[in-house]
């Protein structure tokens, strides 16, 4: 016998074994247990929805001198259907699709939301939560919209004098496009785009360091300020026949063009000194600078031939009588009452509007030129003339420049009125004389006039 | 060194070859063994369910006549908040009831559970494997009305889970939702998350101690 056959059980010895163990397990149970059940059922199914939006509006302006800015709209509608209570995340960007990357450079751009499209009118304020930047930057305003909402967003294009072309019309598509999500979902409505173009606006250039007479196209008149180099304030400008000599007693058609961060140029006269123009009602006056005026700020263009001069408070265009008579505002139509040939006197003018008393343009420290403030000092070897320029300064800036509208012009002394052409402008066809120290001299409008020196500085 | 076999004496009335000897041995001692185990048990299972002193006194009284009733019960199902109608062991919940789900969306129905009959039930609920085995959108029920928003109560999978509340006895609303997951993937948008999915309740008579 071996070891297994010694150790095996029968079958019956194991079965009982087990059923002894199992049913002391069972009866160890402390509780009872029935096995009645019932049972029931749900059935159903899952899906998804989908996030849907659109996106309406027009962006779609032309800016002129006398529109620079305009004022669209455009509008999100979160249309998801469905039940959901989410309220879906919104996105809307606002940038150049394509075109003219000067225009979209130098156009300003805002975007704010609103509760209607139809409170994007011209007049309409800026609102809370605008973003500003360029059409060329782009812009993005996100917020949330339930669904079956909408949101309505202002777009305001402004031009700035950069979008002038010699051609006078500059182009791009604007685009709109928008994000709606919730979650992991998302739409992308079709984009909403328009022309935004310019038109009639055209190279804005301040040519500076120089005095500059203005000639209406086509006539032998000039602007001029009427009642001479010691009119007041006030006093209109117009037309009157070109002067053929350029002493002191003549400067009253003369002016400079000073350029504000390059935002717009203050036109000084040179007599009566101390005196800018300003658009006034539908006129052109002299006036005492004011800086906050925008009746004050000016865009010379030019389209490389003859300049329309385009006030930017008014957007209207320096508009010339038929004959001798006052200067008007109009609607910009480059006709010729509107386009002048700038002549180029050639004697130094100030540069800084802060020359003229007023409301300073720039901090005081940096107002070298003031009347009411003592000249810096003059480097050594260098001297000042009568306009309180140093010498070295007035050297550099005759000298000719890559966009600088001197270049090819001699070197003036301040005294004599050199007749000289600038780049881009048109011919000065005036006689000019010699006679910078001429005490006797009448008024332009032939009327003996004392020398208005008062403007000169007396170091 | 083994020891010998045990032999019977010669002469014996019961003349037995040594191997039916041996045989009937080994018998007797397996079921001496057996019997003992089962005493063995029986008295462990006795000892330990016994729950006071045993006397070997004894005494009994009679109680009066009573009747004894076999209780019953039930599960039926209705959607909304009312009263399953008697024998409605299954509901459908439309189509529309989770359609058009969006990210983070939760969607409770309120359904009815009805034990119809004498005896509490403790109920569970299970679903379906295809239902159990994706994540897009999970399953929830709780006891009473369907929240504002947000899940609440027992996450349902493929295994029963109690459902929560008392013990069933006649009608109680429960809300079922469903939450479509915030990480759901874009793809799965205006898809059909889970075609057709199957919660089973399961009701068995309360266990009592």
């Amino acid at each position: 016998m071996t070891a297994d056959t010694r150790t095996r059980r029968p079958w019956w010895l194991r079965v009982s074994m087990i059923a002894a163990v199992v049913v002391g397990i069972a009866c160890a149970a402390p509780t009872a247990y029935a096995a009645w059940t019932a049972q029931a059922t749900a059935q159903g199914s899952v899906s998804a929805g989908r996030v849907t939006a659109t996106l309406s509006g027009d962006l779609a302006s032309v800016l002129t001198n006398a529109q620079m800015t305009t004022t669209r709209s455009v509008t999100l509608t979160n249309t998801t259907a469905g039940t959901s209570t989410q309220h879906a995340q919104t996105s809307l960007s606002l940038a150049v699709a394509s075109g003219d990357a000067t225009l979209a450079s130098s156009t300003t751009l805002v975007a704010w939301p609103v509760t209607a499209a139809a409170q994007c009118t011209p007049s309409a304020a800026v609102g809370a939560g605008s973003a500003q930047s360029t059409w060329a930057a782009g812009l993005t305003l996100t917020s949330t919209l339930a669904r079956g909402q909408s949101a309505a967003y202002c777009v305001r294009t402004t031009a700035g004098v950069g979008a002038g072309i010699a051609s006078g019309t500059r182009s791009l598509v604007a685009s709109a496009s928008a994000t709606v999500s919730v979650g992991t979902f998302r739409a992308e409505p079709p984009a909403v785009s328009g022309t935004l173009s310019t038109s009639g606006i055209y190279q804005h250039r301040v040519v500076e360091n120089v005095w500059i007479r203005s000639q209406v196209t086509g006539q032998p008149g000039c602007m001029d300020v009427t009642g001479g180099v010691n009119a007041p304030p006030g006093t209109a400008v117009g037309i009157y026949t070109c002067h053929s000599e350029f002493t002191a007693n003549y400067w009253n058609q003369q002016f400079s063009m000073v350029d504000v961060s390059g935002q717009y140029a203050v036109l000084a006269m040179r007599a009566p000194s101390g005196t800018v123009l300003q658009a006034t009602g539908g006129g052109v006056t002299i006036a005492k600078r004011d800086v906050g005026s925008v009746y004050q700020q000016w865009s010379p263009q030019t389209n490389g031939t003859t300049w329309q001069i385009v006030n930017l408070g008014t957007g209207m265009c320096m508009t010339a009588p038929a004959s001798n008579g006052p200067l008007t505002m109009s609607a910009c139509t480059r006709s010729p009452s509107q386009t002048f040939s700038l002549g180029n006197l050639s004697g130094l003018a100030p540069q800084d509007p802060d020359t003229y008393p007023g409301d300073s343009d720039a901090p005081a420290d940096s107002d070298p030129g003031a009347l009411d403030s003592p000249p810096p000092p003059v480097a050594a070897g260098r001297t000042r003339d009568s306009l309180g320029h140093d010498s070295a300064d007035i050297a550099e800036a005759a000298e000719p420049t890559g966009s600088g509208p001197s270049s090819g012009t001699p070197v003036s002394d301040g005294t004599a009125e050199d007749r000289v052409t600038i780049d881009g402008l048109g011919d000065d066809e005036s006689t000019e004389g010699d006679s910078s120290a001429d005490d006797t001299a009448t008024t332009p409008h032939g009327e003996p006039a004392a020398r208005d020196e008062s403007h000169l500085r007396k170091d | 060194m083994s020891p010998s076999p045990r032999r019977a004496p010669r002469g014996s009335s019961r003349d037995r070859t040594p191997v039916e000897g041996n045989r009937r041995v080994r018998v007797g001692r397996h079921l001496s063994i057996a019997a003992a185990l089962v005493a063995v048990v029986a008295t462990a299972v006795t000892m330990s369910t016994a729950t006071g002193t045993l006397a070997l006194w004894n005494d009994s009284v009679e109680i009066p006549d009573a009747t004894i009733e076999v209780g019953s019960m039930g599960l039926t199902i209705a959607a909304g908040s009312g009263s399953a109608p008697a024998g409605q062991t299954t509901v459908l919940l439309g189509a529309q009831t989770w359609a058009t789900m969006l990210p983070g969306d939760v969607v409770g129905v309120p359904i009815t559970l009805t034990n119809p009959g004498t005896v509490p039930v403790q109920v569970s609920a299970a679903l379906d494997s295809a239902a159990a085995g994706q994540s897009d959108a999970t399953f929830w029920i709780q006891q009473g009305a369907c929240p504002a928003a947000g899940t609440a109560g027992v996450r349902l999978t493929g295994q029963p889970q109690q459902v929560p509340g008392a013990p069933l006895s006649g009608d109680s609303t429960h809300c079922l939702h469903v939450a479509l997951s915030p990480q759901i993937a874009a793809t799965r948008q205006g898809t059909t998350i889970v075609p057709a999915f199957t919660l089973t309740f399961t009701a068995a008579p309360e266990r009592t101690p």
